[in-house]
């Protein structure tokens, strides 16, 4: 599934995207805690979807960051909704969403420290084994570090190197970041490492102060998170690329316009000859 | 084979019980306008998730009254589910087993929610399959009504199917409700039940039994003599089922 751009499956255009209509994306993206369990109406149209696109899966409440267990039953039946909706690329947050065995469904800033970088490398391993499937860990937005040993950048790569996990890249985020914590974007890229990327997001967010982004995926990407997306896949080989836009919908050919200007700047970086964008 | 220093450990636990509590806590290195971004965000999301889920207890309650409780839950439950949309379920659960003040002024909230969550219940649960060979259309004397399994049976204390809350509160009773989403659609809709009926949906729900059977358990267990009539209404009474998709037709007996 390489030079593909995507879309972040919707329940408000989960219609149009059966019908084909004014959509075309390569593959769709899916939360599995917002579909699993689920029968009647919504069973049957996201069927529907999943008969017409290639699925990934983007995961919410696996809390890899957790200081507590992994949970083994949540896993069991996350890993068979995986496997019934043949997922290609299974991403989680590297955050957590839960401590002391409660869920608060929020993605929580992991604190950037030595122990953790092992803990939750071992946790991912063995996630990672459960699910039969490697996980492209996300670099998320965080609006505060939480008394931190190290940067960002090296608790991302220590993090995927010590897991052998992959990467899923979000572009926005780390512009996001880049902006809320004052550090350079592309730099924060260039020490990545960009091999174990196998997925990128983009997305829009919105500026509510001079000095903070929300990460909020309610508007349409700004030119800045373009152009910090084009140095970034100039220096990668070819992977999946995802919008995400989850609030404020747009008219659906603006969706499709930034799918449209997602997919020139890879064929351009990834020099692929089918550019017959739609 | 611990990895992480209780240290981590905890700065991790502060920074969820400061998201759940909303009582400030400076933990070292971090920015004050950061963590109450996420106190704001993750109380928005139980906010907004119990909202979409509870609109008539939403919008019967005060503000302040829907407030509190929301603060209630996310502070002092531990939310098991890992799927969001499972979260309101705890919140009735939640509100049914503690003694909160406020079910003194409400004592039917526990219920009102009960009955909203069993829409979503309903409409999501996962598909049940009918295995049986079934005939949609023809009723024989020797078959037995097979009833649309994705369904529950629940007993009220007020006619929350039938009235708006405002007057429902003021008319408790005893009220038997089939709840059933139909095949097509999916769609979630109540069927109001006398008590004879919701015997002879129990009685079948545990075994086999045609119309017949049924008419004389009925006369049995309600004294009355007249068969014939009850069959006659256990007859109109499965049509109308079978009409609005409740009932997907009759099953021969095993
Ligand atoms: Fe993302």
């Amino acid at each position: 599934m390489n030079t593909k751009v995507g879309i972040g499956l919707r329940r408000e255009f989960v219609d149009e995207l059966a019908q084909q209509q004014q959509l075309h994306p390569d593959f769709i993206e899916l939360a599995p805690e917002n579909w699993m369990k689920m029968g009647g109406y919504w069973k049957k149209k996201l069927r529907q979807v999943t008969e017409k696109y290639p699925v990934t899966s983007h995961g919410l409440s696996l809390s890899l960051g957790s200081p507590e267990n992994l949970d083994y039953d949540f896993i069991k039946d996350l890993k068979k909704f995986l496997d019934e909706n043949d997922v290609q690329i299974f991403s989680e947050h590297l955050s957590y969403t839960k401590t002391n065995n409660a869920h608060i469904y929020d993605l929580l800033p992991i604190p950037f420290r030595e122990d953790a970088v092992k803990h939750v490398a071992s946790r991912i391993r063995e996630a990672q084994e459960l699910l039969g499937r490697k996980i492209a860990i996300e670099n998320v937005s965080y609006y505060t570090p939480v008394d931190a040993e190290m940067d960002e950048a090296d608790f991302l790569t220590n993090i995927a190197e010590e897991a052998d996990c992959n990467i899923l890249l979000d572009v926005n985020n780390v512009y996001v970041n880049a902006f809320n914590h004052n550090y350079d974007a592309r730099k924060f890229i260039s020490r990545l490492p960009l091999e174990k990327v196998a997925y990128i997001h983009m997305a829009g967010h919105e500026q509510v102060d001079s000095d903070l982004i929300i990460d909020t995926h309610s508007e349409a990407i700004i030119d800045p998170v373009y152009r910090l997306f084009e140095y970034t896949v100039n220096r990668m080989p070819e992977v999946p690329v995802l919008l995400e836009r989850d609030f404020n919908f747009p008219e659906l050919n603006e969706l499709q316009q930034e799918m449209n200007n997602l997919r020139n700047i890879t064929e351009k970086a990834w020099r692929k000859e089918n550019a017959n964008a739609k | 084979m611990r990895t992480l220093n209780n240290y981590t450990e905890n700065l991790q636990h502060r920074l969820t019980e400061y998201c759940r509590t909303g009582i400030p806590d400076f933990l070292p290195g971090t920015n004050d306008k950061g963590m109450k971004h996420y106190r704001r965000l993750s109380f928005n999301i139980f906010n907004n998730t119990l909202e979409q889920a509870y609109p008539i207890t939403h919008e019967y309650l005060d503000e302040s009254e829907w407030l509190e409780l929301v603060n209630g839950f996310f502070s002092g439950h531990d939310c098991q589910t890992p799927l969001l949309w499972q979260m309101p379920y705890e919140f009735y659960t939640y509100v049914e087993e503690n003694n909160l003040k406020i079910k003194e002024k409400y004592p039917f909230l526990p219920e009102l929610l009960y009955f909203e969550w069993l829409e979503i219940e309903v409409h999501t649960m996962e598909d049940i399959d009918i295995e049986e060979q079934y005939i949609p259309d023809k009723q024989f004397n020797d078959t037995v009504p097979l009833i649309n399994p994705e369904h529950r049976l629940v007993q009220l204390n007020y006619p929350l199917h039938l009235k708006p809350i405002k007057e429902a509160i003021r008319h408790p009773g005893q009220y038997f409700v089939l709840i059933f989403r139909d095949p097509d659609e999916g769609n979630v809709h109540f069927i109001n039940l006398s008590v004879v009926f919701v015997f002879a949906l129990e009685q079948l729900s545990q075994q086999d039994l045609t119309i017949q059977q049924l008419a004389e358990m009925i006369s049995e267990k309600f004294g009355v003599e007249d068969a014939e009539k009850i069959k006659k209404h256990l007859k109109s009474f499965f049509e109308d089922l079978f009409t609005q998709q409740a009932m997907l037709g009759y099953k021969h007996k095993k």
